[in-house]
């Protein structure tokens, strides 16, 4: 199943000339974390021979090849949600000086 | 009556000195011994280690004889020309066959100053720049099994995970944080005392270690500037890991909920009843993350497929000839142990490496080369992932032997199909 999806986008992305695009695939379960419907678990050593990196609706990647998509590859493990007040952080999102 | 306040007296004297009646060195008589200078994150991995070699017959038995260190001390003493002695005097720590490595090690006293045979850095060797020399000629540095590191809380703490940014202005800013209880009704973070913050020295992998992950954006994109400096990262400087353990679960009360600590991930995994280890979300990913899939699992599968990003490879040093052959072939022996080269059937080093809850780089997924830096994709030539998984209980990967090949892959030769 994830050969076939993965496939299909290598497919579209070779199609549209965007070698370098990352598509978006809302992948079966639908459910955050859980990016990768047949074994759950990203797996690097399928990158580049199924073809690019896929960004599911969920946000998570399937076939990670950079730092961020690795950080945020698809995967079953537990994971926590934390989004915490930080008043000093700067408008642009940004981290200030150290004191 | 003035017999027994007597006999009291002398006891009290005398129990003093029957306890630090530590022995010389030189009087245990080691079979074939090495000396190692070690940070404190890899004694498990020497203990462990150390009670095979100094059972194994072939080649021969060795006795490990080690201190442990900070990291940039230890690239200290090993690159300084000529290197500097384990001067006498100082207490080593050995380790018996068979003996069990939950238990602190015996220890001697050296009656001699005594070259160190192997070196470790429990971090990348360009961490210590500034602190120790440059790596010479004649000394060999090879990476060995990978380090993870961690936050803790004192395990009746409600707090469950911490983010970088988070991270960054409770280690950066300390009682500073800019959270005002008067005005916001969702706490920054509990930890805004430096009081209860313990962190390590500077020469510390475990310290170092956390000042460049909060000091890189972690991304591809180039981020903010290395704005930390061991210097700046505010909290209590403890030597030990276990210092920290001490102090980290020595607070009581309400400042539980504010008491933070740094530790290897295995000094953690050793005090999971009394400390809790925090998820860590990184710079740019969108949730917190265990090194393990879950809290209390012990398969580090997120550090190993690079959803954990606090870890560090460690490195093995010893002095070479010019030819780049080993001057001490024992010490070479065991350092291929530790880079999880079997190299005979009485000693698997690596599952020695996986018991202590390092990684060995056949089982990455992921690889960086630089301290915090980036993550890429770690394809090796000759891997150990399902053998890995077997070992934490999760392996799905097929087996096989001579009758019974690969349909895919190869056929390792402890009987996984292994991609490669």
């Amino acid at each position: 199943m994830k050969k076939t999806i993965i496939g299909l986008f290598a497919l579209l992305a070779v199609a549209c000339g965007g070698t370098n695009s990352t598509p978006v695939v809302t992948p079966d379960s639908g459910t955050p974390d859980s990016g990768i419907p047949d074994s759950g678990t990203p797996d690097a050593g399928d990158a580049g021979s199924d073809g690019g990196p896929i960004q599911t609706a969920a946000g998570c990647f399937i076939n990670a090849q950079t730092s961020i998509q690795i950080l945020n590859a698809c995967t079953d493990a537990g994971s926590i949600d934390k989004a915490p007040v930080l008043p000093l952080l700067q408008s642009d999102g940004g981290l200030p000086p150290l004191p | 009556m003035h017999k027994l306040l007597l006999l009291l007296a002398l006891a009290a004297v005398a129990a003093p000195r029957a306890q630090a009646a530590v022995p010389t060195c030189s009087s245990l008589s080691f079979v074939n011994p090495l000396y190692l200078e070690i940070g404190d994150t890899q004694e498990q991995l020497i203990k462990t280690l150390g009670a095979h070699t100094a059972a194994a017959t072939t080649p021969h038995a060795i006795t490990l004889v080690y201190r442990t260190n900070g990291s940039c001390a230890n690239l200290t003493d090993v690159f300084t020309v000529p290197p500097k002695p384990i001067v006498s005097g100082t207490t080593m720590s050995y380790v018996l066959a068979g003996q069990n490595p939950a238990l602190a090690s015996p220890t001697c006293t050296l009656d001699a100053a005594t070259p160190i045979d192997v070196g470790n850095a429990a971090l990348f060797i360009s961490s210590c720049a500034g602190q120790a020399p440059a790596q010479p000629a004649g000394v060999s540095a090879q990476q060995g099994p990978i380090q993870a590191y961690t936050l803790v809380v004192p395990n009746a703490s409600s707090q469950t995970a911490i983010t970088a940014e988070e991270a960054y202005f409770v280690f950066g800013f300390g009682n500073n944080d800019g959270f005002n209880s008067a005005t916001n009704s969702t706490p920054l973070s509990p930890w805004n005392d430096t009081a209860f913050i313990f962190t390590r020295l500077s020469t510390k992998s475990t310290l170092l270690t956390w000042v460049h992950t909060l000091s890189q954006r972690g991304g591809d994109v180039a981020g903010d500037p290395r704005t930390f400096t061991p210097a700046k990262f505010l909290g209590t400087a403890l030597n030990a890991s276990s210092d920290v353990v001490g102090h980290v679960t020595g607070v009581t009360g309400s400042d539980r909920e504010r008491t933070i600590g740094l530790l290897g991930a295995e000094v953690y995994d050793s005090n999971p009843t009394v400390l809790r280890e925090l998820a860590f979300q990184w710079f740019d990913q969108k949730h917190a993350y265990f090194p393990d899939s879950a809290l209390g699992a012990k398969d580090k599968r997120n550090l190993r497929d690079g959803h954990y990003a606090v870890w560090s490879p460690t490195f093995w040093i010893e002095n070479v000839n010019t030819d780049g052959s080993p001057t001490k072939t024992d010490a070479d022996y065991v350092i291929n142990l530790i880079l999880g080269k079997q190299q005979q059937l009485q000693v698997n080093p690596v599952d020695d490496i996986i018991s202590v809850g390092l990684v060995p780089s056949c089982a990455m997924q992921v690889n960086r080369s630089v301290e915090g830096g980036p993550l890429s994709l770690f394809d090796p030539t000759s891997q150990c992932r399902c053998y890995y998984d077997s070992k934490v209980g999760t392996s799905s990967c097929a087996t096989c032997n001579a009758s019974t090949p690969c349909a895919t892959g190869v056929c390792s030769p402890d009987g996984f199909c292994e991609a490669k």
